[in-house]
């Protein structure tokens, strides 16, 4: 177990420091600050209907806003990260070295997972205080976000085991983006949204629009979060079950 | 001495060093055995494709194994031994083959292993780097490490501590090798003056004795005259006419002024043109060796060709 930890702390020190030098990974944690700057330029100067409240308008900008950062952050940063840092050790050879320098299979996953949730809720923690809503939010968006982005985690961890190199891992990553943006596009289409919101980001989207509309601590949270729930269990046994057969292929 | 698999080769040798001329497949069995026979021991690997964080400067590439591998050798002792400390900021992908090779056997020496495989340790080494690794291999050996290294030539490998084997067609057949304590010493031939049974081949620090039935061909190239085996090529201090003289009797034949060929080994003969012929042998290289003219009636008139 201590070895274990140590190499896992190993791992991970070789892997934060690389975020800096590795300019796609370093890009990708910039996409969301840049994207919700950009979103809180243009919001800056709309006025309300006529009839409609400040108030009202400014909720629905700030959880639009949340919401779509969060999902953006969730599904760009892990994947990032996670994928094409698995896809380059293995193109590297860097992988084969380590593996046979003791160090295993979850040992290095476990520590691309923490990486990359450490980036993402970094990230999403930035982006709390630029879209600039009541810090008194801050305990429960920080809950939701670490509970919603776990499932793109999960995902990316298992297509990182299955891509072969940084060619693959940019194709296979373009679901997990998809997925990731898709309750975002939805808020055009109300049949959309009746799919998107049982997808993996769908739930938290949901959570992060109703703990603005102030709705989070209530019944109305029970389905969006079953379903983030229901997607870590559903991905965790098909990650586990798929684990033992890529990591042999490997 | 014979072995006819990777495994029995790692079972009878176990807990000797031992150098495999091969390629990548048979490299990969002794691996596969190596992990299997020294399971209690620590093991340390250095593969061919090894290249590193390129991100990453080689000292805290080399940090960051120590501390996987937790082990008490200190990172700075073996930096200077390789004499790695003028170039430990540099990033590891500006770092030239082999400076990489360097720093993947500083890793492995970190690792402070029982038992080391490596695959092709020396032949990307610049003559400094190679002194230094082979300081310290000698100086590890000593202390009872193992080192299992494969792909190297023979006449590279032969430097390492240890038996050197060569692999061909299934079986891993022992180097008979002479160590050159005088390098001025004139090599001691098998047999009577006039019954040579063997060639002698320099290695760097050794002469390997080859078997005639191992070469595949002889040529000579910028007044020196080499010995092919196994597709390598190993120099000679013998003549041509010398080769030619003790060659004979063992199927060899003069096909060219330069060349001389092993004619069991030759797979085709092929006219270019009205005056010129090629022979294509069945070694690892499929080499071409030319035929002259005037050799190649005499071909036929001896083999009727």
């Amino acid at each position: 177990m201590e070895a274990s930890l140590r190499k896992i702390t190993a791992l991970c020190s070789k892997d934060f420091p690389d975020l800096f030098k590795n300019p796609v990974m370093f890009l990708s944690a910039l996409i969301p600050v840049v994207m919700m700057l950009v979103f809180k330029m243009l919001y800056a100067d709309i006025e309300p209907l006529p009839g409609g409240s400040v108030e009202e308008l400014r909720a629905a900008i700030d959880s639009f806003l949340l919401a779509s950062g969060v999902s953006v952050t969730a599904g760009v940063v892990p994947t990032m990260i996670v994928i094409y840092s698995i896809a380059e050790e293995k193109e590297k050879h860097t992988l084969r070295t380590l593996m046979h320098a003791n160090v295993s299979g979850s040992q290095v996953l476990i520590s691309k997972a923490i990486v990359s949730m450490t980036v993402a809720l970094t990230v999403e923690l930035v982006l709390f205080f630029i879209i600039g809503v009541s810090v008194q939010n801050l305990p429960l968006y920080f809950l939701i976000a670490l509970v919603g982005t776990i499932p793109i985690v999960i995902l990316s961890l298992l297509l990182g085991l299955w891509a072969r190199d940084q060619m693959t891992a940019g194709l296979v990553s373009l679901p997990i983006v998809v997925f990731a943006l898709l309750p975002m596009m939805a808020t055009y289409s109300a049949d959309l949204w009746q799919f998107a919101r049982f997808t993996p980001c769908g739930g938290m989207y949901d959570l992060l629009e109703q703990l603005i509309w102030g709705s989070v601590l209530t019944s109305e949270a029970i389905i969006p979060l079953a379903t983030t729930l229901i997607w870590i269990i559903i991905l965790t046994v098909v990650f586990l079950f798929f684990y033992k057969r890529l990591s042999r292929d490997n | 001495m014979e072995y006819n698999s990777a495994a029995e080769l790692v079972k009878q040798e176990m807990g000797q060093c031992i150098n495999v001329e091969c390629g990548q497949d048979v490299s990969n069995q002794i691996l596969e055995a190596i992990k299997i026979r020294y399971s209690d021991c620590r093991c340390a690997f250095l593969f061919e494709t090894d290249r590193g964080y390129e991100r990453q400067t080689i000292k805290s590439y080399l940090k960051f194994f120590t501390r996987i591998s937790d082990s008490s050798n200190e990172l700075q002792a073996v930096l200077n031994n390789l004499e790695l400390t003028s170039i430990e900021s540099k990033k590891i992908k500006n770092c030239n083959p082999s400076e990489l090779k360097l720093i993947s056997f500083a890793r492995v020496v970190l690792s402070n292993p029982e038992v080391c495989f490596c695959e092709r340790l020396l032949s990307e080494l610049e003559p400094n780097a190679k002194r230094l690794v082979l300081r310290k291999v000698e100086e590890l050996a000593a202390r009872g490490v193992i080192f299992i290294t494969t792909l190297d030539p023979l006449r590279i490998s032969t430097s390492m501590p240890g038996r050197s084997f060569w692999y061909d067609e299934g079986h891993f057949v022992m180097a008979d090798i002479v160590e050159d304590d005088n390098k001025e010493s004139e090599v001691v031939f098998a047999g009577d003056e006039v019954q040579v049974i063997k060639i002698p081949a320099k290695s760097e620090t050794a002469t390997l004795l080859l078997d005639p039935k191992e070469i595949d061909f002889v040529e000579s190239s910028n007044k020196s005259n080499y010995v092919s085996v196994r597709g390598n090529l190993y120099q000679t201090n013998l003549t041509l006419d010398e080769l030619e003289d003790s060659l004979i009797r063992f199927g060899f034949f003069r096909c060219h002024r330069s060349y001389i060929v092993n004619v069991q080994k030759v797979s085709k003969v092929e006219r270019y043109t009205r005056n010129s012929f090629n022979l294509t042998l069945s070694d690892t290289n499929r080499s071409s060796i030319p035929l002259a003219k005037g050799r190649a009636e005499e071909m036929r008139d001896i083999y009727g060709w």
